[in-house]
């Protein structure tokens, strides 16, 4: 598996898979902090196709925002399902990330 | 230099080629000559002899498959027409026997009908050599054995370390399926086993990992003169990292074995949100990257007042089963535990009257999902715990516990269900 990854001004715009369960979530992991450290530190975290995450993919976007914000940037979320969100909320994250509706506002929103 | 101690001598670097067949002894390879015909024995036998071989004679095939039967031999060359037994008799007689190693035969033969070499082929032979022979064509053809053999000793070597890694893994994973059943045992011994330790509050409660082992625990105790503690416990993932992780934070947890033992009484057992914070800091990586993370609620209850306090850390709001039949969410909490060593937490106050119970549960229950993908839910738990609210705590969870079970069907569970359920019984 290999996350699906763009930079747009400076900005790195990564692409969660459909799944991000256990069996992939060491991977994921180990990609997106790579990504976040070659970079800026200002992520956004795509999750529309994203449609199961289990606890250990939770881990993976949690990671991410550490690894930004360690390098003073941030971790936005965009265009997440409603059972994500559902997730988010159910674990109180959504009080630590950012999350926006599409992709192009989050990007925005780093300035 | 000769044939035969090319073959034997010459350090080769692979194993099973010509060289390993003559090594650790580097006594010449056997080969066995079976002819009826006195000249023909002694003329093979002295160029073997010459070639570097050791030669043994039989003068039929009788005598020669019982020096076969010694098991030393692994090459021969055979007459064809002989009395008693013909050439491709004795190759048949020599395939029927259960030699430990392959036998290569070599026929020497006059017959050269493409019939006669397809017959003696049937028979079990592995080459021809005309006769009257050619010497360079006779060398050639017992190095043709030689490098059969020696692959024919590669694979048997190789097939022979197969079955020790195979054996290998078969008793290591044997092992871990052992070491699976204790942890599982290990594990189960730090549920609760009764609710007499926390009368006169009733309890029930369900119990199934997804693999042998579960990250999912729970318990209650006495906290206090007054009061009761409970807790209930996720830890992410599941299997054997999350079912460690969870048995050793349920023995630092219970009071009586616990780290936290000494505040019994005064400190964090009394007070919740400073119990989640304490749990936090632990759990936390000093890295401020999360690593092990867990959803936990806990609380406490005096069984008199009915009053109780809890504090939540991203797991599922508790149930509050009302007497009227009635269910209400307790207050959203905080973060998981082990993520941000800056999270904070805060205890809200419940109330149970008399015949009301607060029901803890962990996601695997609501997210397990039936033969067509759809989830338990928590309607659907909330409508059981409805429907059966008259029926005792023990057979309450006794049903959820046939519900969850009948909903997945024949397949496995995919994460942990545990649900716990604590009663202010009616007087």
């Amino acid at each position: 598996m290999t996350l699906k990854h763009r930079q747009e001004n400076g900005i790195d715009v990564v692409t969660l898979p459909q799944r991000l369960v256990m069996a992939n979530a060491g991977d994921a992991r180990a990609q997106l902090k790579e990504i976040i450290q070659s970079g800026s530190g200002r992520v956004v975290v795509n999750l529309a196709e994203t449609s199961f995450m289990d606890s250990s993919g939770l881990a993976v976007v949690v990671a991410g925002l550490q690894t930004a914000r360690k390098l003073d940037g941030d971790l936005y979320l965009a265009q997440m399902s409603d059972s994500i969100r559902a997730l988010f909320e159910l674990t109180r994250l959504h009080t630590v990330f950012q999350i926006f509706d599409d992709e192009t506002a989050a990007v925005r929103a780093f300035g | 230099m000769t044939q035969a101690q090319m073959s034997t001598s010459e350090p080769l670097p692979e194993p099973g080629t010509a060289a390993h067949l003559a090594t650790p002894t580097p006594t010449p390879l056997k080969v066995l000559v079976i002819d009826d015909a006195p000249d023909v024995r002694a003329y093979v036998r002295a160029l073997l002899r010459k070639w570097g071989f050791h030669a043994e004679l039989a003068s039929n095939g009788a005598d020669g498959l019982e020096r076969l039967r010694a098991g030393d031999i692994r090459l021969v060359i055979c007459d064809w027409m002989m009395d008693g037994m013909s050439g491709p008799e004795v190759c048949a007689a020599i395939r029927q026997e259960d030699f430990p190693h392959y036998v290569y035969v070599m026929l020497l033969t006059g017959r050269t009908e493409d019939t006669d070499l397809v017959y003696g082929l049937d028979a079990g032979a592995d080459d021809f050599v005309g006769k009257p022979f050619d010497v360079q064509v006779l060398r050639a053809r017992l190095q043709v054995g030689v490098r059969i053999l020696g692959l024919e000793e590669r694979l048997a070597e190789q097939n022979r370390r197969l079955k020790q890694s195979h054996d290998a893994l078969d008793l290591a994973y044997g092992q871990i399926q052992n070491d699976l059943a204790a942890a599982a045992r290990i594990q189960r011994d730090s549920l609760p086993v009764s609710d007499q330790g926390i009368a006169p509050l009733r309890a029930g409660w369900l119990f199934l990992p997804a693999a042998k082992i579960s990250g999912d625990s729970f318990h209650f105790f006495p906290v206090s003169g007054d009061e009761m503690g409970f807790y209930h416990l996720d830890v992410a993932g599941h299997g054997i990292p999350a079912a460690l992780l969870s048995t050793s934070l349920s023995r630092s947890l219970v009071p009586q074995s616990g780290i936290l033992a000494p505040n019994l009484g005064s400190g964090e057992y009394l007070n919740p949100a400073g119990f989640l914070e304490a749990m936090n800091t632990q759990l936390c990586s000093p890295d401020g990257e999360v690593t092990s993370y867990a959803t936990v609620v806990y609380g406490v209850l005096d069984p008199h007042t009915g009053r109780g306090r809890l504090a939540s850390a991203g797991h599922p709001q508790p149930l509050l089963l009302r007497a009227n039949g009635e269910i209400e969410l307790a207050p959203k909490g905080g973060l998981p535990v082990g993520m941000f060593d800056t999270a904070d937490y805060s205890t809200h106050a419940f109330e149970l009257a008399p015949g009301e119970r607060i029901v803890t549960y962990s996601d695997g229950i609501t997210d397990c999902v039936d033969a067509a993908g759809r989830a338990f839910d928590i309607e659907h738990l909330c409508a059981l715990l409805r429907r059966h609210r008259e029926a005792s705590s023990d057979a309450l969870a006794e049903l959820l516990r046939a519900a969850v079970l009948a909903w997945r069907g024949d397949a496995e569970l995919e994460d942990d269900v545990s649900l716990l359920i604590i009663e202010r019984p009616a007087p």
